[in-house]
């Protein structure tokens, strides 16, 4: 007979195997560096596994494992100003896909744009319009009011403006600062 | 017109790199986290009790202060070490609060064959006061600290070696990318020697590796030495050294780059005493805070030591020999360590037999004014230690493998114990 603790650890598994890609692009999006991007996954699931016992609900722990990614990033960002080493001799990137050029150009502008946005704004950026949350849901992941993430959202978002220009039109961002709510 | 969701889900999906991440490690470390959290909580429950009951008098008593913990706080006795009884197999430190011990994990091996490199690496992010487990037992054949959190380690396969670096205190390892040569070490990278892939059996090559990226990429311009297996390059005052063994001549010689490793100016020490039968051995280098280096380097029945001072040339510098080190008795096990004290004192290990004990310990000679080296005798270190290290921030440290004793010094002459194994 399977054990209770073998049990959870295939519940774990399963959760991890079909949220991990999920979670580890939203990284990716926040942060501009996959081993980056794989840490604060890593961190993200360590502590889901830790409260494995207490949560249950795929809702809860979805956000419940957003919000442990958020956090943990936004700490070590504010560990970063501070202390991270920074490379100033850049290693070569991952090689991109087999998308056409334009295609690739636009990324590339939008990830540099991305990395312009400060990142407690970047972040709001990334839970209201790649997650798809609610004012109230991104309050809830990064532990603020939802004033806070209207006033975010508007300056992550005139920062985007400001450096794409006119890839990023206008009716996009009209109301963008109040969403569904 | 360009949704905004359009420009993210692009972004997101730039051909990422496959993940690292495994369900059941992850789940483990879950896990283990879990038994800390619950161990700390009893822990504050039961010293929040403990206070009530003894009150203040327990905190005004007098207590004696560990050094090399300056600025940490007090304590009453050093801290006492997990896994009572183990040895320890290797000591490593970021500064004197940040602290990693590999210990043993086979007591059997005491009494018969077992694999030594199983170890269960521990760490103290408090001066040594406190310990805890850092990952479970990993098969590593050495560990070097980066940083306060950042280590790396030769990983054991079988006869496979990896190297994995870890950037959260030892508790989850990376797998290391290896990408193209890079010109020089870049700033906040770390230089370091390794074999080239599938070349085990190779001297080791100069490396730079970012524990941040766990990337590993070689140096474009190599020192001109068949370098020693030394993983961890010294560095001091902005210079890097690595030793060797001159190719041509097959006698030994020390590498230095002032620029990060994009170029390197090699001395072969020529007059150096003649070498062991089989092979000459590499130098054991010594740096302090400043450009000053110390080369020793043991033949078959001598040793020499060379001093490198920045002369300003073109070169950056030069060795020059130490003829007051020659008056140190040379022992039989030609002991090649030494260390440079926090005011720049050169001090040279003699390996000497210990009365009464079936074991050697050293005695230590330091470096006069005018260049004679006297037996001098450490405060509060005993002759029973590993060579001694000293972190870039100048703390001094090592372990006895007599009673399995951290011992801490903020100069190299005053010694305290940090941590002891019962």
């Amino acid at each position: 007979m399977r054990s209770h603790e073998d049990e959870d650890r295939r519940q774990f598994s399963e959760y991890f195997t079909a949220r991990r890609e999920v979670v580890r692009h939203s990284a990716y999006l926040m942060c501009g560096d996959w081993h980056w991007a794989d840490d604060l996954t890593q961190a993200a699931f360590i502590r889901v596994a830790s409260a494995w016992h207490r949560v249950r609900d795929p809702q809860a722990l979805d956000a419940f494992v957003r919000t442990c990614l958020v956090r943990t990033y936004l700490s070590e960002t504010r560990r970063v100003w501070r202390r991270r080493e920074r490379v100033v001799a850049e290693m070569p990137d991952v090689a991109g896909g087999s998308d056409d050029a334009e295609s690739v150009a636009r990324r590339v502008v939008f990830a540099q744009a991305l990395r312009q946005v400060p990142p407690r704004q970047r972040v709001t950026l990334v839970c209201r319009f790649y997650q798809g949350l609610d004012v109230a849901e991104t309050a809830v992941a990064l532990g603020c009011s939802e004033g806070t993430v209207k006033s975010q959202t508007s300056k992550g978002l005139a920062t985007l403006r400001k450096v794409l220009g006119d890839a990023l039109s206008v009716p996009v961002l009209a109301g963008a600062t109040g969403g569904k709510e | 017109m360009t949704e905004l969701r359009d420009l993210f889900e692009a972004a997101a999906n730039s051909a990422p790199p496959p993940s690292r991440l495994v369900a059941d490690e992850l789940y483990a470390a879950g896990r283990r986290r879990r038994r800390r959290q619950t161990a700390a909580n009893f822990a504050v429950a039961v010293a929040l009790v403990m206070t009530a009951g003894t009150g203040i008098a327990a905190m005004v008593s007098q207590e004696r202060s560990v050094r090399g913990e300056t600025g940490v706080g007090r304590q009453s006795v050093p801290g006492v070490l997990p896994h009572g009884g183990e040895r320890i197999r290797w000591a490593g430190a970021a500064d004197a609060r940040h602290l990693y011990l590999s210990m043993s994990t086979q007591p059997r091996c005491a009494t018969g064959p077992c694999v030594k490199t199983v170890v269960q690496l521990v760490g103290s992010d408090d001066g040594g006061r406190t310990w805890s487990d850092r990952g479970g037992p990993i098969d590593a054949a050495s560990f070097e600290v980066l940083g306060p959190s950042r280590l790396l380690a030769v990983v054991l396969h079988g006869s496979q070696r990896t190297l994995q670096t870890s950037t959260d205190g030892g508790r989850t390892w990376h797998m290391l990318d290896r990408v193209p040569p890079v010109a020089a070490v870049p700033t906040g990278s770390i230089a370091m020697c390794w074999p080239e892939p599938n070349k085990a059996a190779s001297p080791c090559r100069m490396h730079a590796l970012d524990p941040g990226s766990h990337r590993i990429a070689p140096l474009t311009n190599q020192p001109a030495l068949t370098l020693s297996d030394d993983v961890r390059v010294e560095e001091s005052a902005g210079r890097l050294w690595a030793s060797g063994i001159d190719p041509p001549t097959g006698r030994p010689g020390v590498a230095v780059s002032r620029d990060a490793g994009g170029t390197w100016s090699t001395h072969v020490f020529a007059d150096a005493p003649s070498c062991a039968r089989d092979r000459c051995l590499a130098p054991y280098l010594a740096t302090g805070d400043g450009a000053t280096g110390y080369s020793v380097v043991v033949g078959a029945q001598h040793r020499a030591v060379y001093r490198y001072v920045d002369d300003g040339s073109q070169d950056g510098g030069s060795w020059q020999r130490v003829s007051g080190a020659d008056s140190v008795p040379a022992d039989q096990s030609r002991s090649p360590q030494s260390f440079v004290t926090s005011d720049g004192t050169h001090v040279l290990f003699e390996s000497v037999p210990q009365r009464d004990r079936d074991l050697d310990g050293y005695r230590w000679w330091a470096a006069g004014s005018d260049g004679t080296y006297e037996a001098v005798e450490p405060d509060g270190l005993p002759a029973t230690v590993y060579p001694i290290r000293r972190t870039s921030d100048g703390w001094f440290y090592t372990t006895s493998y007599d009673d399995e004793v951290l011992y801490g010094s903020t100069d190299g002459w005053h010694w305290s114990p940090v941590a002891r194994g019962s």
